[in-house]
């Protein structure tokens, strides 16, 4: 019974380096400074505006390790199921971290490209600057409230501080233009 | 009235009048006298004159051309920024305001249009 525990702990070693070495599954470098992690730079590729500026050399490379992360299911199977069989609780361990989409993508070498390229792109263009709002010009008459400007209006009288009155009627007949503020001291 | 004095002063074809919106006359002469101001007529409404003018708040202003045309009104704002009108005043008392004019000789095209030839 311990030879075969050994025999199956050692084949599942073997496939795990089989598969690890199949992935070239190496620890991703970590990325330079000011370059964004792995995740972002998979999420920059995966917008349909960048795509047709990478290169298609990229495309290639990041096809075989997504059909190597698709295969690596069908091969961690039985070796999950070795690992229950065989009740080893670290082995498991090590297949996910192989499979990670991160380790899957390509390398920030090769995305590289997509970034610069996508930097470069001219931004988008402008939007057509709003319809101008007509303003009022100077000379434009003004009736902001009651009688509009052109009309005559009503007859009116006032009354100077003397006890003259001054009604609309003597304007006209003076022919005088006149200037009316409705003034108070508060 | 600081900045209405002095214009009022270039215009003399002009008759300049502060009418009193809700206080008695005396108490505007009383101000336009301390203050010095030499060229503005303090006047009194009579009867419903706010009212049939359609003046609802203070500093409403009204210019009316010698023909008793209404030319300019406004509320609030600065008798500084009417110069241009009292200039035009005062070239042409009976002035008719620009957009009036436009509008009259529209409506005139528009008969002459519609009369028979």
């Amino acid at each position: 019974m311990k030879k075969i525990h050994g025999i199956l702990s050692l084949t599942f070693a073997a496939g795990m380096v089989a598969i690890l070495s199949a992935c070239g599954s190496e620890p991703p470098p970590p990325p330079p400074p000011g370059q964004p992690p792995a995740a972002t730079q998979a999420m920059a590729e995966s917008t349909p505006a960048e795509a047709p500026a990478a290169p298609t050399q990229a495309t290639a490379q990041e096809a075989q390790p997504a059909a190597a992360a698709t295969d690596v299911p069908a091969t961690e199977v039985p070796a999950q199921q070795v690992a229950q069989a065989t009740e080893a609780p670290s082995a498991p361990a090590a297949p996910p971290a192989a499979a990670s989409p991160t380790d899957t993508v390509a390398p920030p070498a090769t995305t590289a490209p997509a970034a610069t390229a996508a930097a470069s792109d001219p931004p988008p263009p402008a939007t057509e600057p709003p319809p101008p709002v007509p303003t009022a010009t100077a000379s434009a008459p003004a009736a902001p409230e009651g009688i509009e400007v052109g009309e005559i209006p009503p007859a009116f009288t006032m009354e100077r501080t003397d006890g003259t009155p001054v009604a609309l009627a003597d304007l006209t007949a003076t022919g005088r233009p006149a200037f009316m503020m409705y003034f108070a001291t508060w | 009235m600081r900045t209405l004095d002095p214009i009022a002063s270039k215009y003399p074809d002009i008759d300049f009048y502060v009418v009193s919106y809700n206080e008695p006359v005396e108490t505007i002469a009383k101000y336009i006298e301390e203050e010095g101001y030499t060229d503005v007529i303090p006047a009194e409404p009579v009867g419903t004159m706010l009212a049939d003018l359609e003046v609802t708040r203070q500093m409403a202003m009204m210019a009316v051309n010698g023909s008793g045309m209404i030319y300019h009104r406004q509320v609030m704002g600065s008798a500084g920024a009417w110069e241009e009108h009292f200039t035009e005043l005062s070239a042409d008392p009976v002035a008719i305001p620009a957009g009036v004019e436009i509008e009259r000789q529209k409506d005139q095209r528009q008969q002459d249009l519609q009369l028979p030839s």
